[in-house]
């Protein structure tokens, strides 16, 4: 009775409350957010009265007669993010509502679509689905499928990129937005990603997207981080791999858990473990290799604002075949007569020496806002640590002591604005603040006295402006201008003869401290350098999904700590390396055009570049022997000459029919020393390949395909073959470096299905064989070539499961 | 059947978080600190820098000669230098003796590898041109030639080469150094000497 009273007054205190406030008014005004336009005909719901209105002609809408109390709105425009308020309604109120609908900006927070880094990029992606492949292999391994990528190996563990014949420090790395540093200078120095972390990968090949840097000779490669959709939700999966060669493989796991509100979190973790591969007709002793990696991430995003952390860790040990060890240019000549490796061990998990021990760190934080009118700033800040040690076959007393071992610290600062107030013009600019810092570890570390790279400090500034503009509905244009200013202090020791036998002590007496011990001589060479970078694109679609782009870069790479200092033994190849303090910056001109077509039924692009390379930095062998107590070594220098690289890649996607499918890839390149009028260095030969897949997606989603991959043998190389006396024959033999493998072809085969498991969970089950028939080859590209084969057949299984 | 799936599919989940930590701490404790100080620790080994070959006639110690390379400032810089102090008598037989040494210590590090690590090594004396017959006298823990005494019987009046080359990790036994070498071994030392006897 009591409760029934006080439920009465309520009910009534609560009717007259509303019969009293049920006149408001809510009015508004919904205006475009870049540029303050009005927006006409955006439908406004209050979701909890069921009330609808829609924007007039300049933009305003009204409800009358509204209660008092909470109200949620949500305000809707076709290829707008949708917008929702809540809010206590208790006097006339007005509101302005900003929406957003420019697409490409809103597919950056809402939906996962392939966004082209800019309008004009030509550009190749492998999506998140296609790196998955790759699960147990490395990042080189993943881009070497598509057309214009090829690899420079050492072993099959180590595996560096190469866009359009060029690699190391001429292509750039972007690893979730940070510029990949870990010492990448060096050919057995491959990039240290965990496949497994990102999102999907993009090679763009044009030195054209200037916001990264200056020095993209080669191109770029981007490793993107997945976007999430806003809402409550934790997904994730875990995928391993299996493989008979090698008998190792990964598992990886990955954990995703997103809320409405827009903030989101992930845990990732791979470990990779494989013993010795085999090779057609032996085992490769000591190639096994163990990686260990974990990633996190988490952020918020929205439209107006939103932030990004990101760390990861990466740590490899990577073998290196033991055979490769040569002690000189004797023992070198033996291994590349003898057609097999020297050692040829059992099967084994251990990693001995030589080996490399790579850690890398990666962490990043960046922040966005957007403002009215003007456009979205952008601050990041990143840092990396590098650490590289490598270990070669010594004395036993030697053998814990690593050879080398180089700390590399980079971190780096960068505001980027970009203005997209202005219809069909969007402007990007901003600067870069880096420091980078190497530590070498010294003698009494490694028993060497002069490490390869020495210890040196890094300055560098950059400021850029790019813009791209939208002609019309069809075609749009991109130009692009970046200075960068560098500075290099070094310390390094020269030995008193070295430094005299190149006239450095006349070009570059202020270097030396004066200071001899033993035969060395300290000096800090310091170096200032300024880049001018620039950058042309055009992109224009015509009927029937054609499409042209063309672009042109002017790029400019300042010399790397390497090319400038290294100075020592390599034993792995019985090469002693040297840089020079007279390498000047390089500079090229690339032109890239791409004529495409996107069909679902048949695509195909066709792609020529040409690019011509001033003062082109390579390193090769000088010819003569340098003579050691170990007896004679092949010297490699590098020098610079005048090089233009061209060629063309073509890709094919043909629906043969409802369930078959056809993908072809062709790549062709040249490349010329033109001051010396030779073929270039280690450019990669033809390559084409061919491959037939057959869909079914009613059934299990089943996919089996067959692919072929021909390379062909490089007949255009230089010869730098020389005699050396052997004195144990007392005569002079025949060094052949030079002679490149002949031609190869492989099969690969692949199936995969898909099995449900619950409504939001399923299983992929893959069974892959790569090099079917089981061909023994070599690969030009590879600097292990002169001592063992390529890998051979392997059974591959995979598991996925997606949760 | 659907709780049961639900259930799996949480530990499923719980699991993936675990590994995925268990890796991160694991990942995180093995990186170890840099150790680029100025700790002289156990890697005191020493680069060799100067092989000194002495024979000493067995019927006359005041017939000595010495077969020097130095390579002061080590791998790069100047090229090594080699110096013979003199011939050999025809027909006579020398006592060898070879110091693998480290200039700038001054520290016979040859010394080291006869008593620490003489089963991984073994030193060849070649000389195809000039009749010399060269044995060497000791043996490594395993009985197996070592090379850092040697016996040299001079054949007639002429000129000629010595080749000195110690094998790292060669084949033991072997049949001459291409044998000790075509397996896993790599060379260490390899320096040529002129050689006359008269």
């Amino acid at each position: 009775m009591h409760k029934l009273i006080i439920f009465c007054v309520m009910l009534m205190c609560f009717y007259t409350l509303q019969a009293q406030k049920c006149k408001l008014t809510f009015k508004g005004k919904i205006t475009d957010f870049h540029n303050n336009s009005s927006i006409v005909g955006a439908s406004v719901h209050i979701l909890n009265l069921n009330k609808y209105t829609t924007s007039d002609l300049v933009g305003d809408f009204e409800f009358n007669n509204l209660c008092s109390g909470k109200i949620t709105v949500e305000i809707k425009h076709i290829a707008c993010e949708p917008k929702k308020y809540t809010f206590n309604l208790t006097k006339d109120t007005f509101q302005n509502v900003t929406l957003e609908h420019h697409l490409e900006e809103l597919t950056e927070v809402v939906v996962k679509v392939d966004n082209k880094t800019e309008a004009t990029s030509i550009e190749q992606t492998l999506s998140k689905k296609e790196v998955e492949v790759y699960a147990d292999k490395s990042l080189g391994d993943a881009l070497k499928s598509l057309s214009g990528v090829s690899s420079l190996n050492t072993g099959n563990s180590i595996v560096k990129p190469m866009i359009h014949g060029l690699h190391s420090s001429r292509l750039l790395i972007i690893n979730n937005n940070v510029r990949q540093f870990d010492q990448e200078w060096g050919a057995e120095h491959a990039p240290n990603i965990d496949i497994n972390a990102g999102g999907r990968i993009k090679v763009i090949k044009g030195a054209n997207t200037l916001i990264y840097g200056s020095d993209a000779i080669g191109g770029l490669i981007l490793i993107r981080p997945e976007n999430y959709t806003r809402k409550d939700t934790l997904f994730g999966g875990t995928s391993t791999s299996l493989n008979t060669n090698g008998w190792g493989g990964n598992i990886n796991s990955e954990m995703i858990k997103t809320y409405e509100s827009g903030y989101y979190a992930k845990a990732q973790a791979s470990y990779k473990m494989f013993g010795d591969f085999e090779a057609a007709d032996y085992n490769l002793s000591n190639s096994g290799i163990k990686s260990m990696n974990a990633s996190g991430r988490f952020g918020y995003k929205s439209f107006e604002k939103g932030f990004d952390a990101y760390y990861s860790y990466v740590n490899n040990t990577i073998g290196i075949i033991r055979a490769a060890h040569v002690g000189n240019v004797n023992d070198l000549i033996r291994a590349i007569n003898r057609k097999e490796p020297s050692f040829i061990d059992d099967f084994s998990y251990a990693i001995d020496n030589p080996k490399q021990a790579i850690s890398h760190h990666l962490g990043k934080i960046e922040a966005y806002k957007r403002f009215k009118g003007l456009g979205k700033l952008t601050l990041q800040y990143d840092f990396q640590v590098n650490r590289r040690k490598e270990f070669d076959r010594r004395r036993a007393s030697f053998e814990d002591a690593p050879a080398a071992d180089f700390r590399l610290f980079t971190t780096s600062i960068q505001p980027n604005l970009k203005i997209d107030a202005i219809d069909n013009l969007v402007l990007n600019t901003g600067f870069l603040l880096r420091y980078q810092q190497n530590d070498s570890a010294n003698e009494s570390v490694t028993s060497i006295s002069i490490p390869l790279i020495p210890d040196y400090n890094k300055y560098e500034a950059g400021i850029y402006a790019t813009g791209n503009y939208k002609l019309n509905l069809n075609t749009a244009i991109s130009a692009g201008f970046r200075y960068d200013f560098s500075r290099i202090e070094a310390e390094k020791k020269y030995k008193v003869f070295d430094w005299e036998e190149n006239n450095y002590d006349e070009l570059f007496p202020e270097f030396s401290s004066g200071v001899i011990d033993n035969f060395e001589i300290y000096t800090s060479p310091k170096f200032n350098f300024h880049n001018i970078s620039a950058s042309l694109g055009l992109t224009s679609s015509f009927g029937n999904n054609f499409n042209f782009l063309f672009n042109y870069g002017l790029a400019s790479r300042t010399p790397n700590v390497s090319e400038l200092f290294s100075n020592g033994l390599h034993h792995s190849a019985a090469r002693f390396e040297t840089g020079s303090l007279t390498i000047k910056k390089e500079i090229a001109n690339k032109f890239v055009t791409s004529f495409e077509r996107k069909n679902q039924n048949f695509e195909f692009s066709i792609s020529p570049y040409f690019n011509h390379i001033k003062d082109f930095i390579q390193l090769i062998p000088a010819g003569e022997a340098l003579t050691t107590i170990r007896g004679a070594f092949i010297e490699w220098k590098y020098n610079q000459v005048d090089a233009q690289i061209f060629g063309v890649d073509i890709d094919i996607n043909k629906k043969l029919s409802d369930k078959f499918m056809y993908k072809g890839s062709l790549s062709l390149l040249r490349g010329d020393n033109l001051t010396e009028d030779t073929p270039l260095i280690n450019m990669p030969s033809t390559n084409f390949s061919n491959s037939i897949v057959y869909n079914n997606k009613k059934l299990n989603q089943l996919s089996i395909g067959i692919t072929q991959y021909t390379e062909l043998k490089q007949n255009r190389f230089p010869d730098y073959n020389f005699f050396t006396f052997n004195p144990i024959l007392q005569e002079d033999v025949y060094v052949d470096i030079s002679s490149t493998p002949s031609a190869f072809t492989l099969f690969h085969f692949n199936s995969s299905a898909n099995f449900k498991i619950s409504s939001t969970s399923y299983l992929n089950v893959a069974f892959n064989v790569e090099n079917l028939f089981n061909v023994s080859y070599r690969n030009y590209l590879n600097r292990l070539r002169y001592f063992a084969d390529e890998v051979g057949r392997n059974f591959n299984i995979k598991l996925k499961f997606n949760y | 059947m659907s709780n049961f799936k639900t259930k799996t599919m949480k530990t499923t989940k719980l699991l993936a978080i675990l590994f995925i930590s268990a890796l991160t701490f694991t990942a995180c404790s093995e990186d170890d600190d840099h150790d680029h100080g100025d700790d002289h620790g156990d890697h005191g080994e020493l680069p060799i820098t100067q092989v000194i070959y002495t024979l000493t006639n067995e019927n006359n110690a005041s017939d000595m000669v010495t077969f020097t390379f130095s390579d002061p400032d080590g791998e790069g810089g100047a090229d090594g230098t080699t110096v013979t102090s003199g011939p050999l008598t025809a027909n006579a037989t020398y006592t060898g003796a070879i110091q693998l040494i480290n200039m700038e210590e001054g520290d016979d590090v040859g010394a080291d590898i006869a008593a620490e690590d003489a089963e991984d090594h073994e030193i060849f004396y070649i000389s195809n041109d000039l009749g010399l017959t060269i044995e060497t006298t000791d043996v490594d823990g395993n009985g197996d030639p070592l090379g850092f005494d040697t016996d040299i019987t001079a054949g007639a009046a002429g000129t000629g080469s010595l080749t000195i080359s110690v094998v790292h990790e060669g084949k033991k036994p072997n049949t001459g150094i291409e044998d000790a070498l075509s397996g896993d071994g790599t060379t260490d030392i390899e320096v040529s000497f002129e050689v006359t006897v008269q």
